[in-house]
């Protein structure tokens, strides 16, 4: 379970008096399990709430718990090890090394780990088969279109089985039926138990998670859970 | 992380070709002037040496109405004598021993019979000598009584090259001896000895024995006297007396490998710090180059630390890879080297070979300044904001 208490975040863009509040107060709670969208306009600070709760970024004010941990307070050493095991991020421009091949970039979050070469390779395995991509292992990501990379930005995700699921706009840089198979993935991770959160300025997108979060100048407007199909 | 570190070898591997290059080049360079400061100087230690104590050399020590202490030396290629004053002064109950060589004034030189020198006979080899005549010497002639005596001895005797004289140690004991050469001399300006005859330690020895004194072999060498005392060397007769010689060979090559060693140390040093410097350079251009790839990783959980010891991985693969392709080159250079520096410095033989601790001191030097600029990578690599970067997307 995630929670979210009275967090607050602001950024000094250049000197003081250009103080900007990218999310005031915000109180939160994600369950264990959910699918959850988090929309809004850009800028109104979906992609910060998503930062804070990967524990790239600190609030500057407030908690965030995770099964009950503080992760605001943690040491960077141990916010290190929770992004790789427990976190999983899907990123809008996939982010994969272009000149590594599929296997390679998969294989990454394992190496960081320190997972043995056995353990990697199955594990790997494991995972690009759910992401139907373990025919193109050893091709070089570079050669694979949009939706692929995506795909295996999802395996790079899953492979050291995280239960967290950080997606932030997965979809944004795919056509319709690439971005259909990959919210598809998504779906069936959720399925399988892991928590997904993803953010979408997309509403057919957000349609598909089992709960809708609006945020609107930092502040959360919205929250509907929906019924999933 | 050593997989994490070849396969950023494998994406950035034009980069590292150059740095490669760069550092093979300069390290090519490095090794040979480390050669020559470690492994030559060695070397010139071994040819001084060889001219100064390849044969016995011989202390003559209680001789009271001399207060010298009298050193030989002979070798095949080369016969010194030289010679140090020094007194004891009875201070209570204690004997004090002073050595009056900063008081000398006499030119000091040392006679360095080899075949180079052996070509200058009949031209005046300094103000004050000249070899008149003489026979070259063989190898063979090492054990054989010979001696050198003076032109006016010469002619005032009627001896010639050749002449098998008698040479008297007191009334009753002689040795046989064969005149191997005659020089010419005039007496120093400011007072110097003159000297009568030059006789080899294997003469020495006997004489030593057939006056009942007593003898101990120093085995230490000569070139310690040589480098410690080097306007202490002098020609003397049997009673300590005499000056003559050329300008000394040897003290000018102790010079001259002391500036090589020196030079080449330092410019190797130089060189090594430099290169460490572009490298430097280079690899922050890299980090740079692989920031967006440094913030993913972070998102994905990996340390400041270890992806600076992936770095600190890779550089050090590319070094190494690099200091033996340098080891290679340095070779090739070695050989060039070994055939100038024998012509410029007129040497017999000279060989310069590439070893295993040169190369460990290299690495080892290379790599402590390495680890050094990796605290300072460390901490650009701290400064890298994941969010912005992931956010330029």
């Amino acid at each position: 379970m995630i929670e979210i208490i009275n967090v607050s975040k602001k950024f000094n863009s250049s000197g003081e008096g250009n103080e900007f509040w990218a999310l005031k107060d915000i109180n939160l709670t994600i369950e264990t399990g959910e699918f959850v969208a988090i929309v809004g306009r850009s800028g109104s600070g979906k992609s910060t709430l998503m930062n804070l709760i990967g524990t790239l970024d600190k609030p500057t004010s407030g908690n965030i718990y995770i099964d009950k941990e503080d992760i605001v307070n943690m040491t960077n050493q141990k916010k290190e090890l929770y992004r790789n095991q427990k976190m999983g991020f899907i990123f809008q421009a996939f982010y994969l090394e272009p000149t590594y091949t599929v296997y390679e970039n998969v294989e990454m979050p394992m190496l960081i780990k320190g997972v043995s070469h056995k353990e990697r390779r199955k594990a790997i395995e494991e995972s690009l088969s759910k992401v139907g991509l373990l025919h193109k292992a050893y091709e070089r990501a570079k050669f694979l279109s949009g939706g692929e990379q995506q795909r295996v930005s999802i395996a790079r995700a899953l492979v050291n089985n995280p239960g967290i699921i950080l997606a932030d706009e997965p979809c944004g840089n795919l056509d319709s039926n690439n971005s259909n198979q990959v919210m598809n993935i998504l779906a069936e991770l959720n399925l399988e138990g892991k928590t997904v959160i993803m953010i979408t300025h997309n509403m057919e997108d957000a349609n598909k998670a089992k709960r809708i979060i609006t945020i609107y100048d930092g502040k959360i407007i919205g929250d509907r859970k929906l019924k999933y199909v | 992380m050593f997989k994490m570190a070849l396969l950023e070898i494998r994406t950035l591997w034009k980069q590292f070709v150059c740095i490669i290059l760069i550092i093979s080049c300069v390290y090519s360079i490095v090794l040979t002037m480390l050669n020559v400061a470690l492994k030559g100087t060695g070397q010139f230690n071994e040819i001084i040496d060889g001219m100064y104590s390849k044969g016995t050399a011989v202390e003559f020590t209680n001789i009271p109405e001399l207060k010298h202490d009298l050193f030989y030396d002979f070798s095949v290629d080369n016969i010194m004598y030289f010679l140090r004053k020094e007194e004891k002064i009875k201070e209570n109950n204690w004997y004090k021993k002073i050595s009056d060589e900063s008081k000398l004034t006499i030119r000091t030189k040392f006679l360095y019979f080899n075949t180079i020198l052996l070509d200058m006979w009949g031209r005046p080899i300094d103000d004050y000598t000249f070899f008149v005549e003489g026979q070259r010497w063989r190898y063979e002639d090492n054990s054989k009584d010979y001696l050198w005596i003076s032109n006016s001895c010469s002619k005032e005797y009627n001896i010639n090259i050749g002449d098998s004289i008698r040479y008297y140690i007191d009334d009753n004991n002689y040795i046989s001896v064969t005149v191997r050469g005659i020089f010419d001399k005039r007496t120093a300006e400011n007072g110097g000895y003159t000297m009568d005859a030059i006789l080899p330690v294997s003469i020495g020895e006997r004489i030593a024995k057939m006056k009942g004194i007593s003898i101990s072999y120093n085995a230490i060498g000569t070139l310690r006297y040589v480098t410690r005392y080097p306007k202490l060397l002098e020609f003397c007769n049997e009673n300590g007396i005499g000056i003559s010689g050329v300008e000394d060979y040897a003290v000018g090559l102790i010079n001259t490998a002391s500036m090589i060693n020196t030079t080449c140390l330092t410019i190797a040093f130089l060189l090594i710090v430099c290169v460490v410097g572009v490298v430097f350079i280079l690899l922050s251009i890299v980090i740079k180059l692989r920031e967006k790839h440094i913030a993913i990783s972070r998102a994905l959980g990996i340390s400041i630390l270890k992806i600076s010891f992936v770095y600190m991985i890779v550089i050090e693969l590319i070094t190494t890879f690099s200091i033996l392709i340098s080891q290679f080159i340095s070779q090739r250079l070695n050989g060039i080297l070994e055939d100038n520096l024998i012509k410029i410095l007129d040497l017999d033989r000279f060989y310069l070979e590439s070893s295993i601790s040169t190369l460990i001191i290299v690495l080892v030097t290379t790599n402590i300044l390495f680890a050094f600029f990796f605290i300072l990578l460390t901490k650009k690599m701290a400064k890298l904001n994941i969010i912005a970067l992931l956010g330029r997307g």
